[in-house]
């Protein structure tokens, strides 16, 4: 697993994509930044939000597409073949490409961040020091969880278009369409039915959750309104944390666990 | 304050004996000389004598470091008096103090009254031109209540409510007001300084309560006005409060220069709320780090100017309130800037917003593209309050976008300010900053490393 995690990262470092998305959010986040008013480092405020905004619509799409073309592409240029000729079962295999993409997708956004982080404090318009680590959790969190995901459709692709389709719609459907989709199936519901729904559903979208975490955490969670209260305090205690990454890690291993089981179901029938 | 609290019994051990000092050389006989063998044993000076063996007119001063023991009533116009170090203390349910005649003062006291009534206040004012100055309070009930009394003036006094020194999380519906007005016209509260209480400074049915350069802290309301007219609000500061200044069933109100910051905690906090508020002119406020800075609802005809609305959730949130104009604000940083719904004819002119691209051609400062208010979510979330989780979803834009066909109804600033008013001071600090760099350059050096040594040096 070591093995294929350390030859994933040098993979990856091939891969000009990883390039264009490096540069294509350092180059938004600076913009960003720059762009801001001075006030509201600190908080939930119109930067923070913005800055989370930012990230969900780039970091989901980038993970997905990185993350599954990686998987295809060892299906399409015989990567895998090669490889199958090793003893090498297929469970490593997967995590191993999981913890390779996870390792490159941090380096990414970490450059990314280095960068706003430190030109912002010269600039004098830099996050405080808090918000930014909240920022950098958040995203490293994104990534795992849809790497989840990106390493599923991986599995379940046959080639890198097929790949990149499924990715684009995933990313549709969890980011942009998703509060249109779930207004519009929930009014359907019993009034009463709505919340808990609502609540139940967003467990399965992780950029929502990863989005309100970090809210509350901001010390925005009032935002939400009454109806909320409870799960805000929950959140907002210690043991919310905890919950909230056993949440996670679920997340991760069943989606992988889901992948491998569908990558060695393949292996079978060839 | 326990501490203290013992330091002054063991004080008035040590003395032994009390003492009138003469406060004023002219009133030479107004001293009161109750000197008590029973001093000794720490017990309490009852108050009660003491007062009533002051005649009229002249001055109770209270000897250092002393305990006495309350409830008393004052029915003459004297002054009762420390240089700030002797304490009124109460097991009764009655009030410390009850004034019932005109022309008292009170001054440099502490109160520490132990009864656990909210509805019960520690000094009571039942008179007219009163003075309480530099009181300090600290009780489980209210704080100072004013009931059908006129023209008193309440100034740089301290008021600690609910559990003060215990934990602060005692419910609010079991504290007290800080200082409680009801059926009293034309008194100034000014300087006093509110904490953990339940309204700062509470006023219903009370004329033209002059409330100026207040603090209340941690508390349900900062200041709260009921169905009382004009009322003057000026320069007061509140944070951490669930509402900082609340105005409600009021004509002619003052507020201005005020500061309310970090409403947050509770899902309905607000910085400044105006609720059928009328013909009140509400200026120079800055709100800032609320859950909504401005809330607007069935208020008509006010005139909002000059306010900084700055990294609040929601900047201002209009609802079913009509004719009012804001004008000559800044609106900073709030997630949502503003909101409005089922309000019409409010004139909004000249005011910033930080998130607008406008386009100034002619070059007077102001855009001449109007700042537009969409009205969606508060609709959305209207009918069903759960979809409230959809705040600042990155999805939902695109779905606003949808319902962007008939825009005539909205609130819309016809000419934005395309810069910030001058008096805008530009907030925020440099310190921490370093940390953040610090940190940005490790993460820099971190990813590079990784990047060379694992992706691109041949192992």
């Amino acid at each position: 697993m070591r093995a294929i995690a350390l030859r994933e990262i040098k993979l990856g470092f091939r891969n000009p994509w990883a390039y264009s998305f490096m540069a294509l959010f350092a180059l938004f986040s600076l913009a960003l930044l720059l762009i801001q008013s001075q006030a509201g480092m600190s908080g939930y405020t119109s930067t923070t939000g913005t800055m989370i905004n930012l990230i969900l619509y780039l970091l989901p799409l980038m993970t997905l597409l990185l993350g599954s073309f990686s998987l295809t592409s060892e299906k399409e240029e015989g990567g895998w073949r090669l490889l199958s000729s090793f003893s090498l079962r297929t469970h490593s295999y997967i995590w191993g490409k999981y913890v390779g993409l996870a390792v490159v997708l941090l380096v990414i956004v970490s450059i990314g961040f280095g960068l706003s982080g430190a030109a912002g404090a010269l600039f004098g318009r830099g996050f405080e020091l808090q918000a930014y680590g909240r920022f950098l959790l958040f995203s490293a969190l994104i990534i795992f969880l849809f790497l989840g995901i990106s390493v599923l459709l991986g599995a379940f692709c046959r080639n890198r278009w097929q790949a990149l389709t499924y990715g684009v719609g995933v990313w549709f459907f969890f980011i942009l369409g998703w509060p249109t989709i779930l207004i519009a199936v929930l009014g359907f519901l019993p009034y009463l039915w709505i919340k808990p729904a609502l609540v139940a559903l967003i467990f399965f979208n992780p950029a929502e959750l990863n989005r309100l975490f970090l809210i509350v955490k901001m010390g925005g969670g009032s935002i939400l309104g009454p109806e909320y209260y409870q799960w805000v305090e929950w959140i907002r205690q210690p043991s919310g944390s905890f919950v909230f990454a056993g949440v996670c890690g679920l997340w991760v291993l069943a989606y992988v666990e889901l992948a491998t089981w569908i990558w060695e179901r393949g292996r079978r029938r060839e | 304050m326990k501490t203290k609290n013992n330091l002054a019994i063991v004080k008035a051990l040590a003395v032994g004996l009390l003492l009138a000092s003469a406060a004023s050389l002219a009133a030479e006989n107004s001293d009161v000389a109750a000197a008590s063998a029973a001093s000794s044993s720490a017990e309490a000076t009852d108050l009660q004598p003491l007062i009533d063996a002051t005649p009229a007119g002249e001055t109770l001063t209270l000897e250092k470091g002393r305990t006495y023991a309350g409830p008393a009533v004052i029915a003459k116009a004297i002054t009762l008096r420390s240089d700030g170090t002797a304490t009124l203390t109460n097991e009764s349910d009655d009030p410390v103090l009850t004034v019932a005649a005109d022309g008292v003062v009170l001054r440099d006291l502490l109160v520490r009254d132990s009864k656990k009534d909210a509805k019960k206040p520690a000094i009571l004012l039942q008179s007219d031109r009163n003075r309480i100055e530099g009181v300090d309070i600290v009780t489980q009930a209210g704080g100072i209540f004013l009931r059908d009394a006129d023209d008193n003036v309440l100034r740089n006094n301290r008021i600690q409510g609910a559990s003060a020194g215990g934990s602060r999380k005692a419910a609010y519906s079991k504290r007290g007001n800080g200082i409680d007005l009801f059926a009293s016209s034309g008194n100034v509260i000014e300087g006093n300084t509110l904490i953990r209480v339940h309204d700062g400074v509470y006023a219903e049915s009370s004329e033209g309560t002059k409330v100026r350069g207040n603090k209340a802290v941690d508390s349900r309301y900062g200041f709260h006005f009921m169905f009382s007219g004009k009322p003057e609000l000026k320069g007061n500061v509140g944070e951490g409060n669930v509402t900082g200044g609340m105005v409600m069933g009021v004509e002619g109100a003052v507020v201005t220069d005020n500061r309310f910051a970090k409403q947050t905690e509770n899902v309905n906090s607000q910085g400044i709320l105006l609720f059928d508020v009328h013909r009140s002119e509400i200026s120079r406020n800055r709100v800032e780090g609320n859950r909504v800075g401005f809330y607007v609802e069935n208020s008509t005809e006010n005139e909002l100017a000059g306010n900084e609305i700055a990294s609040n959730f929601i900047g201002l949130q209009m609802i079913r309130s009509e004719s009012n104009s804001f004008k000559n604000s800044a609106f900073l940083s709030n997630v949502i800037q503003a909101q409005a719904s089922e309000s019409k004819d409010n004139l909004l002119h000249g005011n910033y917003w930080d998130d607008n691209g406008g386009i100034d051609a002619n070059g007077d400062g102001y855009s001449d593209m109007s700042y537009d208010i969409d009205p969606f979510f508060l609709q959305l979330t209207k009918d069903v309050e759960a979809f409230q989780v959809f705040f600042q979803s990155p999805g939902l834009p695109f779905l606003a976008q949808m319902f962007h066909s008939d825009t005539s109804n909205w609130l819309r600033d016809r000419e934005p300010l395309m810069s910030p008013p001058d008096w805008q001071a530009r907030a925020g600090s440099d310190d921490g900053l370093w940390l953040t760099f610090a940190a940005g350059i490790l993460l820099l050096f971190a990813s590079i490393f990784t990047f060379y040594r694992w992706g691109y040096r041949k192992s």
